[in-house]
């Protein structure tokens, strides 16, 4: 990708968070998941970062904490060189503005009851921006925006009548509504269909084209993360292992099981099978002591090391960065 | 040409609506041979997964098989008794389901699980060659002997969706019907329930229909392709025919719509995919509404299949008229 704007638009630095459930009635104390564990991103402006993970690694945890819907237990969340953790009143909902959020189904993240005008209209209620008239012509611009035309046929629908690349396109013409400089799209192509999820990755990016918005897209698949990404991130069960340009870190990937991805990926149409074959047919046990947390699926892990201790980021070359003890 | 395992000619099966009979399967068409395996790919909606309930004659209440024949092993599976067919099910033809590992019973032990899918169908079995035959399938799916005695809830999801492979292969049937079964599951996890399929079809020579909205993963698995679009069969061929020449354009589209990975990125920007269209068919071909190039002739009739090669054919008016 040509070269953007390099400071970071929002920086994460070692955040973790950790989900307790509650002690149960018998006494017995509840359980700690940490969901995420020390992640440091830098994402800048322009860019459309990656987040590649599979269910459970904590992206979605992610995602919400950088909107402010959950707080982290531990590390910063700037925006802007802002913290963002407690801001409260005009900063918060400032912020807000500047940051919307695509969800993944969207059967469950628009509601029923609202037409598509209300829908998409609501954000600018909520901020108090334009009249009556003002407001129409935003929405309409919104909704042409994510290529919802003419958008007049489209404002006194409801959810129902709209297919889900449709339902889609509304909840980006709702988060776009905003003009906002931050976009959060959590799988947003999950619940479609091959085709249609094509025509979302190309309206995302144009959307980056045309208005220059910045993007966090969590995915669980590396051919997404590969066509649509500038850089991307690997998360595995809460914590950041591979970190680089798309090309980089998909094509040649240096973490185990970054490898152990691509090489589960389908193999369709000629693209070679790399073979890297990470993965222990068998795992081994969980270490008690800190470790890294792929060690029990590990081919590659060395004893007496993996088992032993978390590794550390390592920068590699060009912003490539690895955690492994094998670099 | 010998007889194939299942032979589907024209198959039609309708749901019974308040406005009519509306069918979700339209005069579909194909064969699977022993060892062979046919990837059924279409989107959701597309009555890919109706097949293989009719091919069980597993239908819901409201749906029935309005037209056609599936011949299978000398029978034909659409008119044969209930009785027989029952007999069928699950040792002749089984059926591997979408999110079926949460189907498992949670308070029983898989081996029972397993040990009563077989004593069912085979009841004069001896209890040793039915511990015998639960061992090897559990040794064919790749899940430790020590873990046999382990409660589903102990399992992974994918994990529990070998355990739903060995039972689905408990009787030795000679086809089945594997329905969107790694959608669930994570990638690694998909790759390697995908390996585990191919292997036990290899060894134990077994047809499979493989039904799936992921051309990547049909392309993964299977000796032949047949797209799917709003009932009717578009496209059918050997897999890498349908793969490298795509000759129908709802084919190509999703063809086109398939991101690999590549140095070089996609250029999303730059190819044409069809306009978001709501498919509302009124006779004539069923790709109409999206195709990019639809005529007169399109809305008028479906058109006839049209032979691209001795294996490849597809059903478009336009066929052969491009590239």
């Amino acid at each position: 990708m040509t070269t953007r704007a390099t400071s970071p638009i929002l920086s994460m630095t070692d955040v973790t968070k950790i989900y307790r459930s509650g002690d149960s009635l018998l006494g017995a104390s509840g359980s700690r998941v940490v969901a995420l564990d020390r992640i440091s991103i830098d994402i800048n402006a322009g860019e459309i970062f990656g987040l590649v993970g599979e269910s459970g690694s904590g992206k979605t945890t992610a995602s919400r904490l950088i909107v402010g819907l959950e707080s982290p237990d531990d590390g910063r969340i700037r925006f802007d060189g802002k913290d963002i953790v407690g801001l409260k009143g005009r900063a918060k909902r400032e912020f807000t503005k500047q940051v919307q959020v695509i969800f993944q189904d969207p059967y469950q993240s628009l509601n029923a009851h609202f037409s598509i005008f209300d829908t998409v209209c609501e954000p600018l209620v909520i901020h108090g921006i334009g009249d009556r008239a003002s407001r129409r012509v935003r929405v309409c611009e919104a909704l042409e925006t994510a290529e919802l035309t003419p958008p007049e046929a489209y404002l006194n629908r409801y959810p129902h009548q709209l297919s889900g690349g449709q339902r889609q396109r509304v909840a980006i013409a709702r988060a776009m509504v905003l003009e906002p400089r931050f976009l959060i799209a959590d799988e947003p192509t999950s619940m479609l269909d091959a085709s249609i999820s094509f025509q979302i990755f190309r309206l995302l990016h144009r959307l980056r084209e045309t208005f220059g918005v910045t993007m966090l897209f969590i995915t669980h698949s590396l051919a997404a993360a590969r066509n649509l990404c500038d850089r991307v991130g690997v998360i595995y069960r809460g914590r950041l292992v591979e970190l680089g340009t798309a090309r980089e870190t998909i094509m040649h990937p240096r973490h185990p099981y970054t490898k152990a991805l691509l090489d589960a990926h389908p193999r369709f149409g000629g693209s070679k099978h790399h073979g890297f074959d990470t993965l222990l047919d068998v795992e081994r046990p969980r270490p008690e002591t800190d470790h890294c947390l792929f060690y029990p699926r590990c081919r590659l892990a060395v004893d007496n090391t993996c088992n032993l201790q978390a590794p550390k980021m390592k920068n590699l070359d060009a912003g490539h960065r690895v955690s492994c003890f094998l670099f | 040409m010998t007889t194939a395992l299942l032979e589907v000619d024209n198959l039609s099966i309708g749901y019974r609506t308040a406005s009519g009979i509306n069918l979700a399967v339209d005069g579909v068409s194909f064969r699977v041979e022993r060892g062979g395996s046919l990837g059924l790919v279409g989107e959701s909606g597309c009555g890919k997964t109706t097949i293989g309930m009719g091919l069980m004659r597993l239908l819901a209440s409201n749906a029935r098989i309005v037209s056609g024949q599936a011949r299978f092993e000398g029978e034909d599976l659409t008119t044969v008794s209930e009785e027989r067919m029952r007999q069928i099910r699950w040792r002749r033809i089984s059926m591997i389901f979408q999110a079926a590992m949460n189907a498992l019973n949670p308070v029983h032990r898989v081996q029972d699980q397993i040990a009563e899918a077989i004593i069912t169908h085979e009841p004069d079995l001896s209890s040793h060659a039915v511990a015998h035959r639960s061992r090897s399938l559990f040794d064919l799916v790749k899940i430790p002997e020590s873990r046999l005695r382990d409660y589903p809830h102990q399992f992974s999801g994918g994990m529990r969706q070998r355990v739903i492979i060995a039972m689905a292969l408990a009787c030795n049937p000679s086809l089945i019907i594997a329905d969107e079964p790694t959608t669930a599951l994570d990638v690694i996890v998909q790759n390697q329930i995908l390996d585990a399929i191919g292997t036990f079809q290899k060894e134990m020579n077994i047809g499979m229909i493989f039904i799936s909205h992921d051309l990547a993963v049909v392309a993964d698995v299977c000796t032949h392709i047949g797209v799917m679009h709003a009932g009717s069969m578009v496209e059918y061929g050997l897999r890498q025919e349908v793969l490298d020449c795509p000759g129908h354009p709802y084919t190509r589209m999703l063809v086109g719509s398939l991101l690999t990975l590549s140095d070089e990125p996609a250029d999303l920007a730059g190819l044409v995919s069809p306009t978001p269209n709501e498919p509302s068919i009124s006779g004539g071909c069923p790709v109409q509404t999206i195709c990019p190039n639809a005529t007169a002739a399109c809305r008028r009739g479906q058109a006839d299949w049209v032979a691209l090669s001795r294996t490849h054919r597809v059903r478009c008016q336009h066929a052969g008229e491009q590239h």
